[in-house]
């Protein structure tokens, strides 16, 4: 990519404390369950009172976590608004669909419906600040901010400058009932920072509205710079090599480069076990880290993960609880590699650097 | 490019009811509402094994109607592109849909959430978001090079198509697969009906006794490549996309701006683009929904672009109905027929003019009218317009 791209504003509202918060994850909350929320914010401080009030929880979580990551980048108006979500806003939609199967299709509200699409985020947030520019919502499972991350560097790339993204996806205990009875979670009861020490099927069910801006100006503001992005869909192992290999190369990087490996493992003994075996060994010199243990998994949950590559390149300090055996990285941390998949369907790599 | 709707199973049969003003209007024969009697709406006139059956499939295997219908489009497309091989250049599939799995998802909800779950729906599980169609169809094709789903309301496959272009633009893929695939649900028809937005009549665009649309059902994909790999292969080209914009109208959530601004701002970003004048789009097929909201602020917008040099204008939903994620894809393949076979499509059911704007679109068929540019509009709840134009290649 000509045109580097910085990250110059975050706003993410997730189980830990992430959000109107100065400190990186200095008191990480351990959950016990495989159904975890994020925690609710001041949605006051960001969302007027006449509004508020008709709005779901997830409107409330992704209007404020973009507004916050525009504040925080000093940007009032994008130029371009581009949401990844999985489900969706999958409460509104579960809310629209249930009045009307016990209510026999009489008497139905439209809020629920009109809020259940899921361009309302996007549509919602473009309302907000007036702005007319470019407004995409991507729904493709685990590439749905991946998707939007590549959309918003073609732009760039394209003379955009200011670009706010998001990723957001919500639990909700039909959806987890239902998703529970693919093994998509874990059965029993589970220590979310011993996720790794299990050997069984399952991960953690998660949620957050993790929103970035990104701009082509670095400044006072700026977090760090994306590099690239790359999604493959169904890779096999040889494959999956493959592309890590190229994705390296195209950058001028080899794996000595990479200061930090963090990687989406969920403790889903299945899927971590074939897919980040390969990779693991070829990194076993780099220091590993993940997030999962503390966002959960779901489909956007690549977004919590850039969140954490970003706040680590501007502080220069990757805290303990994001570093697997007791590793540190050597400092200056200049390149990481984020490597995630959703179900062994949706992977991605992403590079980061300071 | 490759169409299924309640007018036909493929482009020619899509084609004949165009040119013989045949609707799919009708009440639903699949559906178990309590509107099917007094909300008509596009349904294609097979059900969902009737569907599999022509791909070799089982519904068991957990295809939900979206999946079939998407599946069905896509695979006229690429026999008709001439495609067999997708190792062959680098390929993209960009899907869309607004409900995904819903018509399967509501029958069997309460189902799925319960302790004893039949057999027979396991394969359903895991059918219900947006992107599961969109995997179906790449598995069943084979692409594996880039793969997403759109969800813009009722803009969502004019947006893939945007996003293809782009795509190829940057070099990322050689050619892209764009489009998108609905069904009728219960779900759709009781959100838009507690809108109060769905006519219990033939809808009537831009007609001064609109009051609402009549939802359908259908697919619609074009095949984007590339102008290096159609030289390479010396590839017979349909049509060539000029122009896109997509913009968001910022008025309300689900409403559009009484002045269309977002609208105007699509078609004048889009015509820039093409390096194109006014004079010399051939023929707009607008958005055109019917709803007395949709149709004021479109016109308006036209009005406002093309003063009174307005271009031959119809909707082809009276034909289809809405088909919502659809209707970017369907009407795409609609536009390239029109320059194909130099026909205007007509809009039904029109009697007078709006008492807001002074306009009228082409009542009846207009036969060798040369199109040589298609303006088509997409717009949608949250705000969502998109405009693309497509050329005589």
């Amino acid at each position: 990519m000509k045109q580097p791209i910085y990250i110059n504003g975050l706003g993410v509202i997730s189980p830990q404390k992430t959000f109107d918060v100065e400190g990186f994850l200095t008191e990480p909350i351990e959950y016990h369950e495989n159904y975890i929320l994020a925690l609710d914010a001041a949605y006051k401080e960001y969302i007027n009172p006449v509004q508020i009030r008709r709005m779901s929880r997830i409107l409330k979580m992704t209007l404020s976590a973009a507004k916050k990551a525009m504040q925080d980048a000093g940007i009032e108006k994008p130029d371009a608004i581009i949401a990844g979500s999985g489900y969706g806003c999958i409460d509104d939609t579960e809310k629209f669909l249930l009045n009307m199967l016990d209510n026999k299709e009489m008497m139905l509200n439209p809020t629920a419906f009109m809020q259940s699409t899921h361009n309302s985020v996007a549509g919602m947030v473009a309302l907000n600040v007036k702005c007319n520019a470019y407004n995409f919502t991507y729904v493709h499972r685990g590439f749905s901010f991946e998707t939007s991350l590549l959309d918003a560097m073609m732009w760039m790339q394209e003379g955009k400058e200011n670009v706010l993204i998001g990723g957001f996806d919500e639990n909700s205990v039909n959806h987890h009932t239902v998703t529970n009875k693919i093994d998509f979670w874990k059965k029993e009861k589970v220590d979310a920072f011993d996720l790794l020490k299990t050997k069984t099927i399952g991960s953690i069910s998660g949620e957050g509205a993790n929103f970035m801006l990104l701009s082509s100006n670095k400044n006072e503001h700026t977090y760090g710079e994306v590099k690239d992005v790359k999604m493959c869909y169904k890779p096999n192992e040889e494959e999956l090599l493959e592309a890590l290999s190229k994705f390296l190369k195209k950058n001028n990087l080899e794996i000595k480069d990479i200061d930090i490996y963090l990687t989406g493992l969920n403790g889903d003994v299945t899927q971590d076990r074939i897919y980040y075996r390969s990779i693991n060994e070829l990194m076993k010199d780099t220091p590993v880290a993940w997030f999962k243990h503390l966002c959960g998994d779901y489909y956007t949950a690549g977004s919590f993960g850039l969140w954490v590559a970003a706040q680590i390149c501007k502080r220069q300090e990757a805290p303990a609880i994001l570093m697997l055996d007791g590793a540190s990285p050597k400092k200056p941390i200049k390149n990481i590699l984020l490597y995630n998949h959703y179900r062994n369907i949706n992977h991605s790599f992403y590079l980061i650097q300071s | 490019m490759g169409v299924v709707s309640s007018i036909g199973m493929n482009v020619e049969e899509n084609l004949q009811s165009l040119k013989t003003s045949k609707t799919g209007l009708c009440f639903t024969q699949f559906l178990d509402s309590i509107h099917k009697h007094e909300l008509p709406v596009c349904e294609i006139p097979l059900d969902d094994d009737a569907l599999a059956e022509r791909l070799g499939l089982s519904v068991s295997d957990g295809y939900t109607r979206t999946s079939l219908l998407g599946l069905l489009a896509v695979k006229e497309a690429l026999a008709s592109a001439g495609i067999s091989d997708m190792k062959s250049a680098t390929t993209a599939l960009i899907s869309s849909t607004t409900v995904g799995g819903m018509r399967n998802t509501e029958v069997i909800y309460h189902e799925l959430l319960s302790p004893n779950l039949r057999e027979e729906y396991i394969n359903f599980l895991n059918s219900h978001d947006l992107g599961e169609s969109t995997e179906r169809i790449a598995d069943y094709f084979g692409v594996k090079d880039f793969v997403t789903t759109i969800s813009t309301a009722c803009s969502s496959s004019a947006n893939a198509i945007i996003l293809g272009a782009r795509l190829i633009k940057h070099g990322i893929v050689d050619r892209a697969i764009c489009g998108g695939t609905d069904t009728l649900s219960k779900f759709t028809i009781n959100g838009f009906n507690s809108l109060m937005i769905l006519d219990k009549e033939h809808s009537r665009p831009f007609d001064d006794s609109r009051v609402g649309l009549n939802l359908g059902e259908g697919a619609g994909y074009i095949i984007l490549e590339s102008e290096a790999l159609v030289k390479k292969e010396n590839k017979k080209i349909l049509a060539e996309l000029t122009g896109y914009s997509n913009t968001n109208d910022a008025f309300h959530q689900t409403a559009s701006s009484p002045e269309g601004n977002g609208a105007f701002m699509a078609m004048s970003e889009a015509l820039e683009m093409s390096g194109l004048s006014n004079s010399d789009i051939s023929y707009i097929n607008v958005h055109g929904t019917a709803t007395p909201n949709n149709d004021v602020s479109e016109g308006r917008a036209m009005h406002r672009l093309f003063g009174d040099a307005l271009p031959k204008f119809s909707s082809t939903k009276p034909f289809t109905g809405h088909t919502l994620a659809a209707c970017g894809g369907i009407e795409a393949v609609y536009a390239i027929l029109a320059i194909q076979h130099s026909l205007i499509f007509p809009s039904l059911n029109f009697k007078n003019k709006m008492n807001e704007v002074d306009i009228a679109p082409q009542t009846t068929l207009l036969e060798n009218y040369e199109v040589n540019h298609v303006l088509s509009n997409s717009f949608g709840f949250g705000g969502n317009n998109t405009s693309i134009i497509i050329s005589k290649a």
